[in-house]
């Protein structure tokens, strides 16, 4: 939000368009008529606003009395248990069916209350009647270059990352908001529009089918660090590869290298869970203050256990094995590292560059095996299943283990990138 | 299991929706017009060897809240487009009603009739041809009717009946295609879409 007020105020006052905000304040105001009877049986969900068993032209004089936006609600006279939201527009009186199902709608939107739900059907109709076509045009009239979702992107220094990421939107009731493909009033009262869960990008429904896959997904929509797709999670806090990676593999380094059992003693699974909660609040802890070195081998791994995705998805895991497989009786190795860094390269950019970091460490850390007792096969074996999705026909464990072992030896498989 | 249907008919205001439901519901006719604000019928009758169940939604062609068209699209299996032969304007609103059906629910694949209603009235403004052009335009099957005199009213619930019946095997046999892997085409339950639709065509010619 705060970026959005300065992009406005910095840039030539006409960034927004407020005319739909001005026409919005100037929609009539919903005014509920009481009932002044005692009406039995009447729903508990229903207030002062609802008038029993009245007919339709003894609503409409109450309403017409009443003026604009006058509202209230009454039995039907044609079905049983049906009620009928009757209020009054540019002079109509209008009648709608209203449902119930722990919210009141009419239409599409779930109101807790009848007040809202008229509040914004008058905005919106209002709106409509007075900007249809405006509404009908902004949408098409759009240079996306111009839009101010574009130039915020280009304003701001970013680790811009050549990815084609698609926004990720959700339905969102906004306060006060503009759209940031059309820069015109996101006008109604709840649900207004979308919202992009990575980035920001705010827009009218009609407007989110028109962006471009230019989703550049930002820290402070992205809130969690575990459990997180590690190229939003990336994108979002400019890094090569994922925090909680780099410090566990720096803290291991720097004093878990000569422990006995490293990464193959268990830690203690309270410790983790407080040391993941720190990093999904503070985006980053200090490991040092860990007493246990267990405890970071057991995080690193947590964390690579939680990616919504494994590392090395089935598709590329699939080539790798068939890679690894078919090179097996011809003993050639150079055959071998061609095939297999031909299927690595369809390893995405965040992944690859993840993947490459714990591969060489793991070698770093089977270097130390006669201290530590972990050669490369006891690691393989050990985070085999965590890398690889495997899918649900597991090939032969033992495979998996040769084919993580081979890599963890030549780490320098996986394609570089900057 | 019984076959059970949602239905939703919209159209323009007075073109007679609600005299067509309530024909073919209650087989009679309402003479006086009272607009409606939303009314949900439900019929069982038999079509093409089986008894289905329908519920029908009977839609405000009046007074439209917003969002109100959306969840009437979102929510049936089927959908009877309505206007009045006797009314232009009525036509010409129909083709906005068929651009909002395709951009929810898809262009294709959802059991949609185009029905011209009032085609007993002497005072015609929409040929036969213009709704049959329509129809061919949208890829749906076309009839004109008339709830005064009963004419072919029980066709058109027949007609997409039939519809929603071939989609569903169609969707069946897709699925089962995929879960055994072998792309086995089991036999379809009717001929192809394009086929069906030009033989109905055909056969609900306009009778006056």
């Amino acid at each position: 939000m705060e970026d959005e007020d300065n992009l406005a105020q910095t840039s030539s006052g006409a960034l927004w368009k407020n005319n739909l905000y001005l026409l919005q304040e100037q929609a009539p105001k919903p005014k509920m008529i009481r009932c002044r009877r005692i009406i039995e049986n009447k729903p508990g969900r229903y207030g002062e606003e609802f008038h029993g068993l009245i007919d339709r032209t003894e609503a409409e004089d109450l309403l017409k009395e009443a003026g604009e936006g006058a509202y209230l609600v009454r039995e039907s006279k044609r079905s049983l248990d049906a009620y009928t939201l009757c209020m009054i527009f540019e002079g109509h009186v209008l009648n709608y069916k209203l449902y119930y199902d722990g919210a009141h709608y009419v239409g599409e939107k779930r109101f807790d209350n009848l007040h809202d739900l008229v509040a914004d059907g008058l905005i919106c109709m209002y709106v409509d009647k007075h900007a249809a076509d405006y509404i009908r045009r902004m949408t098409d009239e759009v240079i996306y270059e111009h839009s101010p979702y574009q130039i915020y992107n280009k304003s701001v220094e970013k680790s811009k990352q050549g990815v084609q990421r698609a926004h990720s939107f959700a339905q969102q009731t906004f306060k006060m908001q503009y759209c940031d493909y059309c820069r015109n009033f996101l006008w109604g009262l709840v649900q207004q529009g979308v919202r992009c869960v990575d980035c920001g990008f705010a827009a009218h429904k009609k407007c989110s089918e028109k962006a471009l896959m230019d989703c550049q997904p930002e820290a402070k929509y992205v809130k969690r660090i575990f459990a997180i797709d590690l190229t939003t999670l990336c994108i979002a806090h400019k890094i090569g590869i994922p925090i909680v990676v780099s410090s566990c593999i720096r803290e291991v380094e720097a004093r878990g290298l000569t422990v006995e059992g490293i990464y193959r003693v268990s830690a203690s699974h309270e410790q983790m869970e407080r040391l993941k909660r720190q990093y999904d609040s503070q985006h980053n802890v200090n490991l040092c203050q860990v007493e246990d070195i267990h405890t970071v081998c057991g995080l690193l791994k947590l964390y690579l256990r939680l990616l919504p995705q494994q590392l090395v998805p089935f598709s590329v895991y699939k080539s790798l094995l068939q890679a690894y497989t078919t090179t097996t009786t011809t003993n050639n190795n150079h055959d071998r590292t061609r095939a297999l860094r031909k299927a690595l390269h369809d390893l995405c950019e965040t992944n690859s560059r993840t993947l490459k970091a714990i591969l060489m460490h793991l070698k770093r850390v089977s270097e130390y095996s006669q201290e530590n007792k972990m050669s490369a096969e006891n690691l393989s074996t050990i985070f085999s299943p965590t890398l690889f999705c495997t899918g649900n026909t597991p090939a032969l464990p033992q495979q998996q283990h040769m084919l993580l072992h081979f890599l963890i030896l030549n780490p320098n498989l996986v394609p570089d990138y900057l | 299991m019984k076959e059970k249907y949602k239905v939703a008919v919209i159209g323009p205001a007075g073109v007679g929706k609600t005299t067509i439901v309530h024909q073919f519901v209650y087989n009679n006719y309402v003479e006086v017009y009272d607009p409606t604000i939303e009314e949900t019928y439900k019929k069982s009758f038999f079509c093409g060897g089986a008894h289905v169940d329908l519920e029908i939604v009977d839609t405000a062609g009046k007074e439209h809240f917003p969002g109100m068209l959306d969840r009437y699209i979102e929510s049936a299996d089927a959908f009877l487009l309505v206007y009045s032969i006797s009314d232009a304007r009525s036509f010409s609103q129909i083709y906005q009603l068929f651009s909002r059906i395709a951009s929810i629910r898809g262009p294709i694949g959802i059991a949609r009739m185009l029905v011209g209603a009032q085609c007993d009235s002497a005072k015609r403004e929409i040929d036969h041809d213009d709704g049959a052009q329509l129809s061919a335009q949208v890829q749906c099957s076309f009839a004109e009717v008339s709830a005064k005199h009963n004419i072919n009213i029980v066709e058109i619930f027949d007609e997409l009946v039939a519809q929603m019946r071939y989609l569903k095997n169609q969707d069946r046999n897709r699925s089962t295609n995929t879960l055994n892997g072998k792309g086995a085409i089991l036999p379809m339950a009717g001929p192809h879409p394009d086929q069906w639709y030009i033989r109905k065509k055909e056969s609900w010619c306009c009778f006056m």
